[in-house]
């Protein structure tokens, strides 16, 4: 077909009276976050209507120790990361017992997301809402349990991430270098890195392990809340976030905790031109 | 005297003693029971009615099993089984019970997910749902432990049509699924049974709080918050005892009236 009948083509379907507008695939995907009042068949449809992947938050209403939520996913047929589940101290809790008892839950979580054929399964090093000293036996413990992390990745070929907490003194892991990560991929959580002041720093030298990002927005240093705000309306600059992203080659999720935010963040990509 | 707590105690840690028995021995620990109405504690036996209508005690009821029945896909088996919870039921409310405990399906053994056994279970709780409306007598539907046995062990495996969560801590640990339960946001928890165990890989042994991996303290804070009812539920006085101490040595067994 010549450009020109094409084009012709293309401005009589955009006169049909039943052509609706629709938004060509983009590379932004979407957690469940903003879907956890529904359960997670209902969710994974609602995000297929307006993103080429999801995010599982594998913690309550959508665990996928569910039987249900793995079959929901599988049959979703959508590309699906999953977010393990989080507590305070958990992998970098000092007592062997304790972080033991969180590596084991995080095990039986990756395996289930590698039954749905998770492309990478992310997790959270430790956090506190106080901030304090670092901690060598915290260190030690994070360490140590990524060691154990990566050796299930092998097992499972599963890709593993570590992501960045909010509020500088509030988690081992809130700058560049803070860690080492031990073979394990690294998830730049943009709207934690405003919090803790080191965005720039992440996105000025992005680290080598940068395999996924987390979008959303918050009023910058010190916003403690993590409010994960609509792009648009705080400080993160999307436009730099999405540049490292995509020469980092890192998956990218909006990470909200509503459908609305969800429509409002993809309508903000759309007008600066960010996505297609 | 009882001391001033909140914590009630299931019969079934008197299975031996007749349901009167089992109500006065509870009564001297508990403000509360949980009438496991099966066997000879059944509310379908004369007796036990007399004896429930004389004891004063307030109570929920624990509904007979019906596990193979929901587990089919057979309509008949399930009319079967809603048939018997309503009989159960009916004596449960005429006798004042605060809720009505039932399981869903449970199997010997391990199975696929069927979809098809999922829907009839939805469909058993749509008509229990109107049952409750009917009979004016909360129901909550309890998780199971055994991963595979069962299709209902995590949240967003059934959708409970308005019945309410009876939340069982053991059988979480088992499954390991407890924390997702706690961070359930639509879980509408109404009831919870205490009782231990070694966790994923162990047997649902219903063993004495403090002896296995529950934390009891954050699960007593949820179901306190959500203005659920907490129950013991253990298989011997011993147990009941044991976890009682554990409990009362914590400061967690006296009401938080803040």
């Amino acid at each position: 077909m010549s450009s020109s009948r094409a084009a012709a083509g293309d401005a009589s379907r955009a006169r049909l009276p039943y052509s609706v507008a629709v938004n060509p695939p983009h590379d932004i995907g979407i957690s469940s976050s903003a879907h956890s009042e529904v359960l997670l068949p209902a969710a994974l449809e609602r995000i297929a209507a307006v993103a080429p992947s999801a995010e599982v938050r594998s913690f309550g209403l959508h665990t996928l120790l569910s039987r249900r939520n793995r079959r929901a996913a599988l049959e979703a047929g959508l590309p699906c990361s999953v977010h393990g589940p989080f507590g305070y101290t958990g992998l970098g809790d000092p007592s062997t017992a304790a972080r033991l008892e969180a590596l084991d839950e995080q095990r039986r979580h990756l395996e289930a997301a590698a039954e749905i054929g998770a492309t990478l399964y992310l997790v959270h090093p430790d956090w506190r809402p106080d901030p304090g000293p670092r901690d060598a036996a915290v260190v030690a413990a994070l360490e140590r349990s990524f060691d154990a992390l990566r050796e299930m990745q092998v097992e499972t070929g599963v890709p593993i991430v570590v992501e960045n907490m909010p509020g500088a003194g509030c988690s081992h892991l809130t700058a560049p270098g803070d860690l080492d990560l031990r073979g394990l991929g690294f998830a730049l959580d943009v709207g934690h890195a405003a919090i803790s002041g080191t965005l720039d720093a992440f996105l000025a030298a992005p680290l080598p392990e940068l395999r996924h990002v987390h979008l959303h927005s918050n009023a910058g240093f010190g916003d403690l809340g993590d409010p994960h705000l609509p792009l648009g309306a705080g400080v993160v600059d999307a436009a730099a976030v999405l540049a490292a992203a995509r020469a980092a080659g890192a998956s990218i999720v909006l990470e909200l905790d509503d459908a609305d935010d969800v429509a409002a963040s993809l309508t903000y990509l759309r007008g600066r031109g960010l996505i297609a | 005297m009882v001391e001033d707590h909140d914590i009630g105690i299931s019969t079934g840690a008197y299975y031996e003693l007749s349901l009167g028995a089992a109500l006065l021995r509870i009564a001297e620990l508990a403000p509360s029971a949980e009438i496991l109405s099966l066997g000879h504690h059944s509310l379908l036996e004369p007796i036990n009615v007399r004896v429930v209508e004389t004891a004063g005690l307030p109570f929920s009821v624990h509904g007979p099993f019906a596990h193979f029945e929901f587990g089919s896909r057979s309509a008949a088996k399930h009319r079967g089984a809603i048939d018997l919870h309503r009989r159960h039921m009916w004596v449960a409310a005429e006798l004042g019970a605060s809720l009505y405990v039932v399981h869903p399906d449970m199997q010997r053994r391990a199975r696929r997910w069927d979809q098809r056994v999922a829907d009839s279970l939805e469909r058993a709780f749509e008509e229990l749902s109107a049952l409750q409306d009917e009979i004016g007598l909360p129901i909550a539907v309890e998780n199971m432990p055994f991963d595979k046995h069962s299709h209902f062990i995590a949240p967003g495996d059934l959708d409970l049509k308005g019945l309410g969560l009876v939340l069982d801590t053991g059988h979480a640990a088992m499954t390991g699924t407890l924390g997702d339960w706690l961070n359930d946001p639509l879980a509408d928890l109404r009831h919870v049974h205490l009782h231990d165990n070694l966790g994923h890989r162990d047997g649902d042994r219903h063993h004495p709080l403090g002896t296995g991996v529950i934390d009891v303290e954050p699960i007593l804070e949820a179901a306190r918050r959500a203005g659920a009812s907490i129950v013991l539920e253990h298989k011997d006085e011993a147990s009941v005892l044991a976890s009682l101490d554990h409990l009362r040595s914590r400061g967690l067994l006296v009401r938080d009236l803040g």
